[in-house]
């Protein structure tokens, strides 16, 4: 029955409590406010349902796949906003969150799903260093976000117009909140790269030569690691108020969010041990879990199509080793 | 059912009426036992408030007694004459005209407005609904509510719930002092237990602010003014400390709050005065509220970064556009009104109907078993299966002829105007 759950029902789902959520902001009914949380948790529900049939059961590459490991991010970023739905129902947390759940699950869709040398590192290493860089990404997108509500909060307290129709936390509260994000963000950067490090250095012991930091990702995780670090750094000095503060930190969070979309989105395969790696688009049967017939897959083919999957997306330590010099 | 309300309120009438027809807690229970010594048949609630004097009266069953009978009660009671034979000589006119006479259903959608504040000074002001519940409460208290008064108290009740939910009339705030700690002050902090609040004066609305201040949790307190006397007595009622007035700078340096409220002709806090501090306060925020005029904190601090300064003007706008926003919920609320109003009506012509349709059911069955009784005495060695199709027959027949009056009934229930119907009908059956 799973297989049925596409992007498009719990996208669908999303569309319709961000657009319940702009009506509201004129209606505000208690039971807009019932409707629109059942409609998010149970689009939540078919997310969850999605990323399990098609990450989990079908193949195993959930984490260390790019595609996934998208679509894992907006189902996070959708149980961050639920819960903060519950925790803080005045706040309109959808119309902040849900467009950044829908350019995850855009990217989830157009992505190619390059995976890890599956191989050569236990799948520990390999969630910690997928799950640290997706709880970076996840960090600096609500460290973002609530830069943006600060924002807005402070516009409204500066031109004295509070708007009751959408309902923002304390300045206080967002700036806390953004710079502990970004905290966050450096921390679980580095324990990404430092994963990302030990991984390539198995990888290099397999038989590659090449050193750990001449991977073209990891190198660029290490200047946006001492980017934001600096930020950080920069900002907690006397020079910036409060408002300056939130500025830069949410300013390099922007940047920091671009870069990473367009690295998951164009250059998924730039680890210098997939460079050569085959790749499966993001709506092949394999990577989607879809028959290609339509039909139920059994258990059998599904393991068939798993093996495959395997032979064909493990880096390929052969091909890696015969592709480079 | 009949329900009638005496009643006068600042809408019509003059305080000084008023203030001769106010009743405090002890007097309205004086009120209540001497009613029930003289109307001990009928039920009443009595209801005042600073902005209004009302009696609600209702019988369950027959008429209620004159109204100039009752006014003269409450004119007594009001004289502080606790007689409970009471004069007879009637209410002068100039008292009477003051009085708002209402009966039956009008007496009801008042009462739904007066309790969702629909009627008060402040449209959307809470206190109206827990002075009525208390008002009812004195009254069950000393015996004087019944059916009536309870069915039409507790809707009240439920429709004053229901406007609080499903409109906006109670949501925003329309005092200065409220939209600013409220609408300001806690969208700039997040919780006030840790800030530190200096005050400026020693006056009402100094007083006011703190008063919400304290309620959202403000602890450290400060406060400064010419007169230290002044500021001793409102740093004690509020557990704060006093600084000399020439400090204030000082105070400013550490304070996260700053309310300005003296009468001062002049700027008491200047833009060289913050400058001088601001180095100190390591970029932390400032919230000022300048609720004076003329005004006691110069207006060009409030452009600089971190400092957010709301002067009284601000404030007004802010509280003139919320009670705005209440009265466009006004006719939302009228429409609750007339909904509850008509299901509470008709929930008690319901209870009439059903009880005169039990009452014409029970006798009309009472003759058919009666004839069914005479008729198988007559005719003893009847069949069981004949007599099974006799009583089917008279059961049949007992139905179709209740099933018009039945109809007209239940069509009366709904409809309304149900009062004189039913009397015809109690007379024509003699139930």
């Amino acid at each position: 029955m799973l297989h049925g759950v596409g992007i498009t029902c719990f996208t669908a789902s999303y569309f319709i409590v961000f657009c319940l959520e702009l009506i509201q902001r004129k209606t505000r009914k208690a039971f807009s406010h019932f409707l629109i949380f059942v409609i998010s948790f149970l689009g939540w529900i078919a997310h969850t349902a999605y990323i399990g049939h098609h990450f989990f059961l079908q193949n195993d590459h959930l984490v260390t796949g790019v595609s996934g490991w998208f679509f894992v991010l907006g189902w996070i970023l959708m149980l961050t906003c639920i819960l903060l739905q519950i925790f803080y129902p005045k706040t309109s947390w959808n119309l902040f969150l849900l467009p950044l759940v829908f350019l995850t699950i855009a990217a989830g869709a157009g992505t190619k799903n390059a995976v890890f040398p599956e191989k050569t590192t236990a799948l520990f290493v390999r969630a910690f260093h997928g799950g640290s860089l997706m709880l970076t990404v996840l960090a600096m997108f609500i460290g973002f976000i609530a830069g943006l509500m600060y924002f807005l909060q402070l516009y409204q307290l500066k031109q004295r117009k509070i708007s009751v129709r959408i309902f923002l936390p304390s300045l206080e509260w967002l700036q806390q909140v953004n710079r502990l994000m970004i905290r966050f963000s450096v921390l679980f950067l580095g324990l990404g790269i430092l994963s990302g490090v030990y991984i390539s250095h198995v990888v290099r012991l397999t038989g590659d030569p090449v050193s750990a930091f001449s991977d073209p990702m990891i190198l660029g995780a290490l200047i946006l690691f001492f980017v934001l670090a600096s930020a950080l750094l920069f900002s907690s000095t006397s020079f910036f108020s409060d408002g300056r503060r939130v500025a830069l930190l949410t300013v390099v969070g922007f940047l920091f969010l671009v870069i990473v979309l367009l690295a998951g989105l164009f250059c998924s395969q730039a680890h210098w041990y997939l460079m050569s790696a085959p790749v499966i688009p993001a709506d092949s049967p394999v990577v989607s879990g879809k028959p290609e017939t339509g039909s139920i897959p059994t258990s059998e083919p599904a393991a068939e199509q798993r093996g495959r999957t395997d032979d064909s997306l493990n880096p390929g330590i052969d091909s890696q080793s015969e592709g480079r010099p | 059912m009949k329900l009638c309300m005496f009643g006068l309120s600042h809408q019509t009438v003059p305080i000084e009426i008023r203030e001769q027809f106010s009743f405090g807690t002890d007097a309205i229970i004086d009120f209540l036992q001497n009613w029930n010594q003289k109307f001990g048949a009928f039920e009443t609630v009595l209801v005042s408030t600073c902005n209004r004097t009302e009696l609600y009266v209702a019988s369950a069953e027959g008429e209620l007694p004159e109204n100039d009978q009752i006014l003269r009660f409450l004119l007594d009671q009001q004289q502080g004459k606790n007689e409970t034979a009471g004069s007879d000589s009637p209410v002068p006119k100039e008292i009477t005209r003051y009085f708002r006479i209402l009966e039956d259903q009008d007496v009801v959608s008042h009462l739904f407005s007066v309790i969702s504040s629909l009627e008060s000074m402040v449209l959307g002001e809470p206190q109206i609904l827990s002075q009525i519940k208390q008002a009812y409460q004195l009254a069950a208290d000393n015996g004087t509510t019944g059916p009536i008064t309870h069915s039409v108290f507790q809707s009240a009740l439920k429709t004053a719930k229901r406007i609080a939910a499903e409109t906006e009339i109670f949501h925003h705030r329309v005092s200065i002092p409220s939209v600013a700690v409220v609408d300001f002050a806690l969208q700039l902090f997040e919780q006030l237990t840790t800030k530190k609040i200096m005050v400026l004066g020693a006056g009402e609305m100094a007083e006011e602010t703190l008063k919400y201040l304290t309620d959202y949790g403000a602890k450290s307190i400060t406060v400064i003014n010419r007169s230290p006397e002044r500021a001793q007595k409102l740093a004690d009622a509020w557990h704060g400390a006093v600084v000399p007035w020439e400090n204030r700078i000082d105070v400013l340096a550490q304070a996260d709050v700053v309310i300005a409220a003296t009468g001062a002709a002049e700027p008491v806090i200047t833009l060289n005065d913050y400058r001088s501090i601001a180095g100190k306060r390591q970029n932390r925020p400032l919230f000022m509220l300048d609720i004076c005029v003329p005004r006691n904190i110069e207006a060009a601090i409030g452009r600089l970064p971190n400092v957010y300064l709301y002067s009284i003007d601000d404030l007004a706008k802010v509280c003139q556009k919320n009670r705005e926003r209440r009265d466009q919920e006004i006719p939302k609320a009228q429409k609750i009104i007339a909904q509850e109003t008509e299901r509470f009506l008709q929930e008690i012509r319901r209870r009439d109907t059903t009880d005169i349709i039990r009452q014409l059911r029970d006798g009309w069955n009472q003759i058919k078993e009666n004839e069914e009784y005479r008729l198988f005495n007559r005719i003893p060695d009847c069949d069981p299966k004949t007599k099974e199709e006799i009583r089917y027959a008279f059961d049949r027949l007992v139905n179709k002829l209740l099933h018009p009056p039945m109809e007209s009934l239940r069509d009366v229930s709904q409809t309304g105007g149900s009062g004189k119907f039913l009397e015809a009908v109690k007379r024509m059956f003699r139930l």
